[in-house]
């Protein structure tokens, strides 16, 4: 005897029929719709370190991209199933079309792309057709009018008199739709066709009692069997190449299981499907009390009378809309109406939490090695690490990134560190920056790095794409700007292209959003510094100019805001973000971007609510590039020195006119003069006062540099006329030229 | 009574009394105590449909059907409704025409002001009643709150964040115990069956009384957002703007559909912090931006182009009252908007004018 189960993929409403009907029919051996791959790895479901929800991973030993994942909840009917079959020692097989013979479809069909470039392909499926193919309970759903096809199923068949029931009404229903359905894809023929070769097969070793447990749609057509000749099936399957496949189960995560992460047969919200399974009774209750702890915890009133009124009002609302249940969507609505005032905003601070769960899965150490660690291994082989790989002593390695294989250990590295394996730590001893060809790393292997490489194999089967996938799931999180450069800035070195083009997007939004110039300024350098070195690697960098054309114009614009009425330590902070700022605008030497930002250093030089040391920085930034000439510049000088009663403003200005070097000094008697004059005309107390941020300021000059000073000030004042009017002797001059092109080795 | 068309403007319960009647009529779902329709019915009331019969109902508010079926299940579950919003998204309107649908009566109103005492929430006394007679229940001058509680209505509160705090607190016992205590009397009101409170509140306000949480918490609140897309809120605009228009007798110029669709781009932008494509976040100015406001401007644009233009709106007659509009923080808020403008609209096409226009203001 052969009974058909048609179930919804992780719907907790089939898997509790599910398992009471198991109960009922008393199988011999149970038949799931699953790669029969991984037939060796069904018993460990029973296994209680095994905790779903965790994926099947089937993959091409030979070629790792070429992989699919099953991902199973403990609400997901065939998990239910299984468990059950395992329990009551009743064999349990899958018989979906093996992923051997997909690979192998999917090789040959590449190739013929290759070989013919128009193939012929039929009509594109409508997105009715693909839903009603993939969840037909759904688009039942859906034609029926509800928005969450759990509550269409609770609707139709949580009749609590003869749940038995409810299996066949599924099969007639999928055979109703069917009938209406022109023909099916190539591929879901062969797998429909190989479905009902399985039960044959079971059929002809003696089993009795046959129980199939598949997703509805395909309930109907392996209900007929009977109807459909041998023969056709053998048709349909012959000839399909294969390739050989390896199998184990991965961690995998409520986050991906969600529809929300792209995955086609994913559920709205996991939490809430758990929630379903679990405390159906309760449901409405528990929901909303974990509502009410979930904001506790983010520090918003939320007590137990307001988790009575959202339930309240939750099943007024249901009642209103004529359902039997609050659904997830009454439910919300309360609970924003309630908890969050109205807005719905203050829901996104626990949506993740509550919709979707953060319960992540775990695999036990004795699976069998996934391929992760297989790309990870034959990668440390050919980057030549293999002598320190798992060694826990502490390792020294220096890489010259001009050479291949250490550029690949290079990425490698970096590539570890990102996925959260600090193998390596990169010393930054010798003034590291992306331009440098070395590198220098200790390397040292922790023992949990093992069960870390097996949580990043849900990421990817390649560390390369482990990592771009990894990355690219942080951008959807991070909120730190600075934090987000440096992502960039590591993505860059690990040579991650696609993560990067993620991250700029990420960055993009990020920098818009800011009002903090700081967070602006500081993210500047590190970005001018990743656009330079992306383009001397041709990476595609256009994104990152872009998001650097609109940063500059926003800080340009906000930094006069931003600098004043703030304390002189927090000036500070700004000046030397400031002087890396002007270094990273000059590197780019666009006259836009320099017009803008020599316009706001101006402006901010001017501004009096603005601390004396980075004004006198803006008027030592413009010198320099000559935006202002010797003489405005002298007037700035004289006007800063002249506040004779503040003599600390004027020395903290100083130490901002005068930073990095004192050189200018000598080279220009006018702004020496200045300075002459201010000093002499100070009082012995307030020169008491000032000396020492004066000699902070100029012990940070060279030594030959401070001689130099000290001649002058011997001399005092100099005679300005006598020494412009010194002019240059061309013939001795040219005589030197010769030596210095030399030194300089220009020839 | 006059006749509603000789009115400046009707009550609700007045100028819609047919539909009020025949969705009575036609009310077959049971309804809690002391309504005059069901919940089903006050909705179809508030959203506008075609009953069994053909008739149809107009739509009073144009949005989201599930906001006011949230704020009609409050209604039904016996808690105070509190509706938020910035100026200009019918808060007002929603919460007359619910008062109108439920309990047939929407004058129980109580408009909140900085400058009100409790009286106004309670009860007052009629003097010469009281000094001839001393307290006597006759002597009470019941507030439109008393009288709904005496009545099983829906009493209205206008504006309940402008109240001051310790007034507002009067409601707490109103609203928890359902009873408003006399002491002079050493009696109480106890509200019968159908009383409730619909309140509004702006929640851009500076200076307003926050509600306590003890209060706060004994309200439901439903926030009604501004226009969902540019062409509904557009199309609010250009109707608004015509009617006023032709109200002030002003020599109106046709609003420009073009100006209209910039200006309220321009507003949905900024208020909702990205660029219409999606692709840009935006920083958000205090301001609020209203789809009210965007009419204002519409309209001084108008008058500054009938009087002092060629009759046409032009890029000119706007800048001033964009900017004033959006510059309400002299110095956050210019940022923002010079941020705007040298990033957004620079570099659209068809903006140049108006870019123009604006940083002529701006200098």
């Amino acid at each position: 005897m052969l009974q058909v189960f048609g179930i919804r993929h992780h719907g907790p409403g089939s898997a509790r029929s599910l398992r009471e009907s198991l109960v009922n029919f008393q199988p011999d051996i149970l038949l799931v719709e699953g790669p029969p791959d991984a037939d060796a790895l069904i018993p460990q479901i029973a296994n209680s370190k095994l905790i779903p929800p965790v994926a099947l991973l089937i993959y091409d030993p030979k070629d790792l991209g070429r992989a699919a994942y099953f991902p199973f909840a403990d609400f997901s009917p065939e998990w239910q199933a299984i468990q059950w079959a395992l329990k009551q020692d009743i064999p349990v097989r899958f018989i979906d079309l093996p992923q051997t013979m997909h690979f192998g479809l999917n090789k040959a069909e590449a190739e013929n792309k290759q070989l013919s470039l128009a193939t012929p392909e039929g009509p594109a499926e409508s997105p009715a057709e693909r839903l009603l193919r993939r969840d037909p309970m759904a688009y039942a759903a859906q034609e029926s009018g509800y928005r969450d096809s759990e509550r269409w199923w609770e609707a139709m068949f949580e009749n609590p008199e003869n749940p038995i029931e409810i299996f066949p009404a599924i099969v007639e229903l999928i055979a109703a739709m069917r009938a209406n359905v022109a023909s099916l894809p190539p591929r879901e023929q062969m797998r429909e066709a190989y479905m009902r070769e399985m039960i044959r097969k079971a059929r002809k070793e003696g089993f009795e009692r046959i129980a199939v447990v598949c997703g509805a749609w395909h309930s109907a057509m392996l209900d007929q069997i009977d109807q459909i000749p041998v023969k056709q099936d053998k048709a349909i399957l012959r000839g399909i190449k294969k390739v050989k496949t390896k199998a184990t189960w991965v961690p995998w995560t409520y986050d991906r299981l969600s529809q929300a992460s792209g995955y086609g047969a994913g559920v709205i919200s996991p939490a809430y499907y758990q929630l379903l399974f679990h405390n159906r009774e309760e449901l409405l209750s528990r929901w909303m009390t974990k509502v009410a702890r979930l904001f506790r915890k983010e520090d918003f009133d939320a007590s137990s009378a307001h988790v009575i009124e959202a339930i309240r009002l939750a099943e007024t609302l249901a009642t209103m809309r004529g359902l039997s249940v609050a659904g997830l969507e009454e439910m919300y609505e309360a609970a924003v109406s309630i908890f969050c005032e109205g807005y719905p905003e203050r829901m996104a601070i626990i949506e993740n939490q509550l919709i979707i769960g953060n319960q992540m899965g775990k695999v036990p150490p004795e699976i069998p090695v996934i391929p992760l660690q297989q790309n990870l291994e034959k990668t440390i082989k050919s980057a030549r690490l293999s002598k320190f790989w798992q060694s826990t002593e502490r390792a020294e390695k220096k890489l010259d990134l001009r050479t291949p294989t250490n550029l690949l250990a290079s990425h490698l590295l970096h590539r570890l560190d990102l996925l959260g394996i600090p193998w390596g730590t990169l010393q930054k001893n010798s003034r590291f920056n992306t331009g440098n060809f070395t590198e220098n790393w200790k390397l040292k292997w922790q023992p949990d790095f093992a069960i870390r490489i097996i949580e990043a194999g849900m990421w990817g089967n390649t560390v390369h794409s482990a990592c771009n996938q990894f990355l690219k799931h942080q951008a959807k999180t991070i909120q730190d700007l600075p934090q987000l450069t440096g992502l960039i800035e590591s993505a860059l070195n690990a040579d991650l292209e696609p993560a990067v083009a993620t991250l700029v997007d990420r960055l993009k939004e990020l920098a818009a959003l800011t009002r903090d110039v700081q967070n602006l300024l500081t993210a500047l350098p590190a970005l001018v510094n990743a656009m330079r070195y992306g383009s001397t690697r041709k990476l595609k960098i256009g994104a990152l100019a872009q998001v650097i054309d609109k940063m500059i114009p926003r800080i340009c614009l906000a930094l006069p805001v931003a600098s004043t009425a703030i304390d002189e330590e927090a000036s500070k902070e700004l000046f030397e973000k400031l002087l890396e700022a002007n270094e990273a605008i000059n590197l780019l030497s666009n006259a836009h971007y320099l017009q803008q930002w020599y316009e706001a250093l101006e402006k901010l030089s001017e501004l009096p609510q603005v601390n004396s040391i980075l004004r006198g920085a803006c008027i030592r930034m413009l010198f320099d590039k000559e935006r202002l000439d010797t003489e405005s510049t002298a007037t700035r000088m004289y006007f800063a020195l002249s506040q004779a009663d503040e003599a600390t403003e004027a020395a903290l200005w100083l130490e901002g006119f005068l930073h990095g070097s004192g050189l200018l000094l000598v080279h220009n008697p006018v702004l020496w003069n200045i300075l002459d004059g201010w000093m002499e005309q100070l009082t012995l107390l307030a020169f008491q006062d000032i000396l020492p941020l004066l000699r902070r300021t100029f012990s940070g000059f060279s030594r030959p540099e401070r001689e130099k000073m000290m001649a002058l000030a011997r001399r005092g004042q100099i005679e300005t006329e006598q020494a412009t009017a010194s002019l240059i002797d061309e013939g001795r001059a040219a005589k030197v030229l010769p030596t210095v092109k030399l030194l300089l080795g220009l020839k | 009574m006059e006749k509603p068309e000789q009115l400046l403007r009707p009550h609700a319960e007045n100028q819609y009394q047919d539909e009020l009647a025949k969705l009575k009529e036609l009310d077959d779902k049971p309804r809690p105590a002391n309504w005059q329709l069901s919940p089903w019915a006050t909705v179809t009331y508030l959203m506008g449909g075609e009953l069994e019969d053909g008739t149809l109902i107009e739509p009073k508010y144009f949005g989201n059907r599930r906001l006011i079926e949230i704020a009609v299940a409050t209604l039904a579950t016996d808690r105070a409704l509190l509706l938020v919003g910035i100026p200009g998204t019918a808060k007002t309107w929603v919460s007359e025409h619910l008062a109108a649908a439920i309990s047939h009566d929407s004058t129980l109103l109580v408009q909140g002001t900085a400058g009100m005492n409790e009286d106004a929430m309670r009860y007052g006394w009629n003097y010469a009643r009281l000094l001839s007679e001393g307290p006597s229940p006759e002597a009470i001058v019941p507030s439109p709150i008393m009288h709904a509680m005496q009545g099983g209505k829906i009493a209205r509160v206008e504006e309940l964040t402008r109240i001051p705090s310790d007034v507002q607190d009067t409601l707490i016992t109103i609203l928890s115990e359902k009873i408003l205590p006399v002491p002079e009397l050493s009696q109480e009101i106890q509200a019968r069956r159908g009383f409730n409170i619909i309140a509004t509140a702006n929640d851009r306000d500076k200076g307003v009384n926050e509600l306590s949480s003890a209060l706060r918490r004994r309200f439901n609140t439903v926030v009604l957002p501004l226009p969902n897309s540019l062409e509904e809120e557009v199309k609010i605009v250009k109707i608004r703007v015509e009617k006023i228009g032709s109200s002030l007798e002003l020599p109106t110029p046709e609003a420009p559909l073009k100006e209209i669709k910039r200006l309220v781009t321009i507003f949905r932008e900024l208020r909702s912090g990205a660029t219409q494509d999606g692709r840009t976040k935006l920083k958000v100015p205090s301001s609020t931006l209203s789809t009210a406001e965007a009419i204002s401007v519409i309209n001084s644009g108008q008058a500054l182009a009938a009087h002092f233009g060629d009759g046409t709106i032009k890029a000119n007659d706007l800048a001033a009252g964009i900017t004033g509009a959006i510059v309400k923080d002299p110095v956050q808020d210019k940022t923002i908007w010079l941020e705007y403008l040298e990033t957004i609209v620079k570099e659209r096409k068809d903006w140049k004018d108006l870019y123009r226009a604006c940083k002529e203001i701006m200098n």
